[in-house]
């Protein structure tokens, strides 16, 4: 599976490659929410999973959730959120907005590993209920 | 809260912060941090290598600045990347301060939210130099600085802040 990491850091984004390919799956890497989403309009047919860093130069990370799940060519795409605060009224607004998950930073890799199979089962889990 | 300043509400805004640190710090490096002491100065750290600063606004508002030698800085990057620090070029370190900066700022938020103190943290800019001058201290605004203790290397914490909202409403910590 192809999976779209929208992150600033460079160094951040290498660590959470490391991850994604340790499960066995392809990372694409954004290094703000506007190349995600320029990423997406091209390869959203490949993309099963978008993991994106709230703060974020350029456009962010909410902004772009927000772009994914109101157009009817992403919002299945499950999102995770990775965040380094953990302010309630934050994930409540983003899930409220459609996020899958939310990941708070600084995390270790096994915690982001075990997020992402857990948002990939349930994405999966709903889209064998849809097909069924 | 540690006792750092007479004023409660400064009190809680240091010990916000210093807990960030420990906390954000303690995740990228297997040696013990710890805050030993802060202090009111009339000029802010310039002696240091890199300086990631934070812009606050809402009920808080001033400049938090995160000052480090590069050997520290250096091993930070490398713990975030996971990957060898000797490898790492200038840009890829300051990349690294600037990430380790938005987690003391996002841990930071959360903090102060659940104090009641809604604040907003900007994007942590990330310099050679201090972004701290004395001119930004006014009449009820002091710089402080925080000295933590760290094998790694040099770590500081230097803020000018102002509470502008006194009594601020009591919310439940996520």
């Amino acid at each position: 599976m192809r999976i779209l990491i929208a992150e600033d850091s460079a160094l951040m984004r290498r660590a959470i490659v490391n991850v994604v390919g340790k499960l066995g799956h392809e990372a694409i890497e954004a290094e703000n929410g506007a190349s995600a989403m320029s990423l997406l309009r091209k390869q959203h047919n490949k993309i099963g999973l978008i993991i994106l860093d709230w703060n974020m130069p350029v456009m962010d990370g909410y902004e772009v959730l927000t772009k994914v799940k109101t157009d009817e060519r992403y919002a299945e795409i499950p999102v995770l959120m990775a965040t380094s605060a953990g302010v309630k009224e934050d994930v409540i607004k983003a899930i409220k907005a459609g996020a899958s998950s939310y990941i708070v930073k600084p995390f270790k890799p096994e915690a982001l590993s075990k997020k992402i199979k857990e948002v990939l089962k349930g994405s999966h889990g709903k889209q064998t209920a849809k097909a069924n | 809260m540690l006792q750092f300043a007479k004023n409660k509400e400064m009190s809680l805004l240091l010990t916000a912060f210093t807990l960030a640190v420990i906390d954000v710090f303690s995740s990228f490096s297997t040696s013990r941090v710890t805050a030993t002491g802060a202090r009111k100065v009339e000029q802010p750290i310039l002696s240091a290598d890199i300086y990631g600063t934070m812009y606050l606004s809402g009920d808080t508002t001033g400049k938090v600045e995160v000052a480090l030698d590069k050997e520290m800085a250096k091993q930070m990057a490398a713990n975030i990347g996971r990957c060898d620090p000797e490898l790492l070029s200038d840009d890829e370190i300051n990349d690294g301060v600037g990430e380790l900066i938005n987690q003391i700022a996002g841990n930071t938020r959360t903090r102060l939210w659940g104090q009641g103190y809604k604040t907003e943290i900007s994007l942590p800019k990330v310099t050679g130099y201090s972004n701290l001058a004395e001119s930004d201290k006014t009449d009820k605004q002091s710089i402080y600085v925080i000295d933590f203790d760290c094998s790694c290397g040099f770590v500081a914490l230097q803020m000018c802040l102002r509470v502008t909202k006194s009594k601020p409403v009591q919310t439940t910590q996520s």
